[in-house]
């Protein structure tokens, strides 16, 4: 009796154990689809009410075509979906031309005070980071929302990065072939945590792990991390990766300094027009002699410029992998303050069933920056 | 030998023997990294090295003459500058067994005179006997690098 007992038990476990280990592996990639939010956290006070905005056309860093009239309808409706007032298209363009605007990946000074003369509350800016159509599709997007007026200041900023197999589930029937179900996807996720911040929610964080952390790191002895500053993040040096990935990569370090109060991280279009009317031109990175002149209190009076180096931004098909090194110079004594190398794929530490595989560049990027920009600012 | 008088170093580009200009890039950014993250030195930021070398018109800064260095102490007011020779990075194949490696000899040069106060080599990754069992491709590039470069701050501070 005992023994019957016992064996049918045996046999009921086995297929109960098959299907744990099928549903452990197909749910593999599910903790990476989460957004890791960067903001700050006095948004509401900061937002009117029924204010109006206007949406800067996307600006593609994904190096390849993509079909971007199409994404700003989808994202205008989404915006507006949640409540948004948006300036009409044609007033934006007019304002555009007037304005001659030739970049879409950020405003200046004279641009943020007219979109003031406009009655425009802020600005959304908006990266497209990868656009892969076909079997595995991908998709992802940093995007910020900057107030206008006479110094334009991040409010907030955060990113989604998703793929059609981050998510296979039982049997692949998780997978996503469609790009546009996975914009859909990732734009209603993206904006998801906007309203979250708007509502005053904490901005959330990745797990961190030790592969995740800088490879090394040197941080300045007399460097106080808890005093104020103001920050420029330039673009970063792109060594032989793929197209746009040092301003990708400088993204990410944006949104992710962003987390601290202390720091005052400068709008990236204030500090593009700053190297222009400068004519910096930095083929080896800032010298010490740039970080002064960029902390000139009539330039842009940056306390810190952060820049780096992009040695891998691969991501568009495949495993994804990420490799950058990351500078920070003291503008007012010029010097350097923290110097960090990051490097990971997404499949680094991946044993048992994809568990714990990042499969976007974009989240791998992330996780990488916050866990060296966090060892820098704490 | 006693390297207390030596508190900044400038390293200058590394002569690339293996065709591939970014590998010297990628790997001198790592040497100025984790030579910094020893605290022993201040080492001069890549850009302002760059500075220095136009504003002293140097010609070739991967094998930079005994009076270019000195004219660097003037420009950069270093202590020491650090040049390098690349001459391996990449995959090497035996059989079916392939794995990354690096090959890479520093020298140091004090700015007062110009002449040599240190060099070192050293070279790392390789095909294992593991990676023949196994098939196993070896360590990653990055990994490496950091092998052959703490290798070196080894001979440097030893």
């Amino acid at each position: 009796m005992i023994c019957s007992t016992s064996c049918s038990n045996r046999f009921l476990l086995l297929p109960l154990a098959l299907l744990v280990v099928l549903l452990l592996g197909g749910c593999a990639g599910l903790e990476h689809t989460t957004v890791s939010s960067s903001g700050n956290t006095d948004l509401p006070a900061r937002l009117e009410e029924g204010a109006l905005y206007a949406l800067l056309p996307i600006e593609n860093l994904s190096a390849s075509r993509a079909p971007l009239a199409e994404l700003d309808m989808q994202l205008r409706n989404a915006l507006k979906e949640r409540g948004i007032r948006l300036l009409e298209p044609e007033r934006l363009e007019t304002f555009m031309r007037e304005q001659r605007m030739r970049s879409r990946g950020g405003i200046n000074l004279t641009q943020s005070r007219a979109l003031r003369d406009l009655g425009v509350a802020g600005v959304f800016i908006t990266a497209l980071e990868t656009w892969r159509e076909g079997e595995v599709p991908r998709v992802s997007l940093i995007m910020r929302l900057v107030q206008s007026g006479d110094e334009p200041e991040i409010l907030w900023i955060d990113g989604v990065g998703r793929t059609g197999d981050e998510a296979p589930g039982l049997l692949g029937l998780g997978l996503v072939k469609d790009v546009r179900q996975l914009t859909a996807g990732a734009l209603e996720r993206l904006l998801d945590s906007f309203v979250a911040a708007r509502s005053g929610a904490e901005p959330g964080t990745a797990a961190q792990k030790k592969r995740h952390q800088p490879k090394y790191r040197y941080r300045a002895a007399d460097f106080d991390p808890a005093a104020e500053y103001r920050v420029a993040v330039i673009p970063f040096l792109n060594v032989d990766t793929r197209e746009h990935a040092g301003r990708i990569v400088g993204l990410h370090v944006v949104r992710q300094l962003q987390r601290y109060g202390n720091l005052k991280v400068l709008e990236p279009g204030l500090v593009r027009e700053a190297l222009l009317s400068q004519r910096m031109i930095m083929q080896e990175g800032p010298s010490l002699e740039a970080a002064e002149l960029l902390a000139a209190a009539d330039v842009l009076g940056a306390d810190l410029v952060v820049s780096g180096r992009v040695f891998a931004y691969e991501g568009d098909a495949g495993e994804s992998k990420v490799d950058f090194s990351l500078q920070i110079f003291s503008g007012i004594e010029p010097q350097v303050i923290w110097t960090s190398h990051s490097y990971g794929g997404g499949d680094d530490g991946v044993y048992f069933f994809d568990r714990g595989r990042v499969p976007s560049a974009h989240e791998l990027a992330g996780r990488l920056a916050e866990a060296a920009i966090g060892d820098f600012a704490q | 030998m006693d390297f207390s008088a030596v508190r900044s170093v400038a390293v200058l580009p590394f002569h690339d023997l293996v065709g591939d200009t970014r590998a010297a890039d990628r790997v001198r950014d790592t040497y100025m990294g984790m030579l910094l993250a020893t605290r022993a030195v201040y080492v001069l930021p890549s850009g302002e090295v760059n500075r220095g070398i136009a504003r002293a018109s140097i010609r070739n800064p991967q094998q930079p003459t005994t009076d270019e260095i000195v004219k660097l102490k003037k420009e950069l007011g270093v202590d020491a500058v650090i040049t390098g020779v690349l001459r391996e990075y990449g995959k090497v194949r035996s059989g079916s067994a392939e794995a990354n490696m690096i090959s890479l000899s520093l020298q140091m040069s004090e700015t007062q005179t110009g002449s040599t106060i240190w060099s070192g080599s050293s070279t790392k990754g390789g095909i294992s006997l593991a990676d023949r069992m196994l098939g196993t491709g070896g360590r990653p590039m990055n990994d490496v690098t950091v092998q052959v470069i703490n290798d070196l701050l080894d001979q440097l501070f030893e």
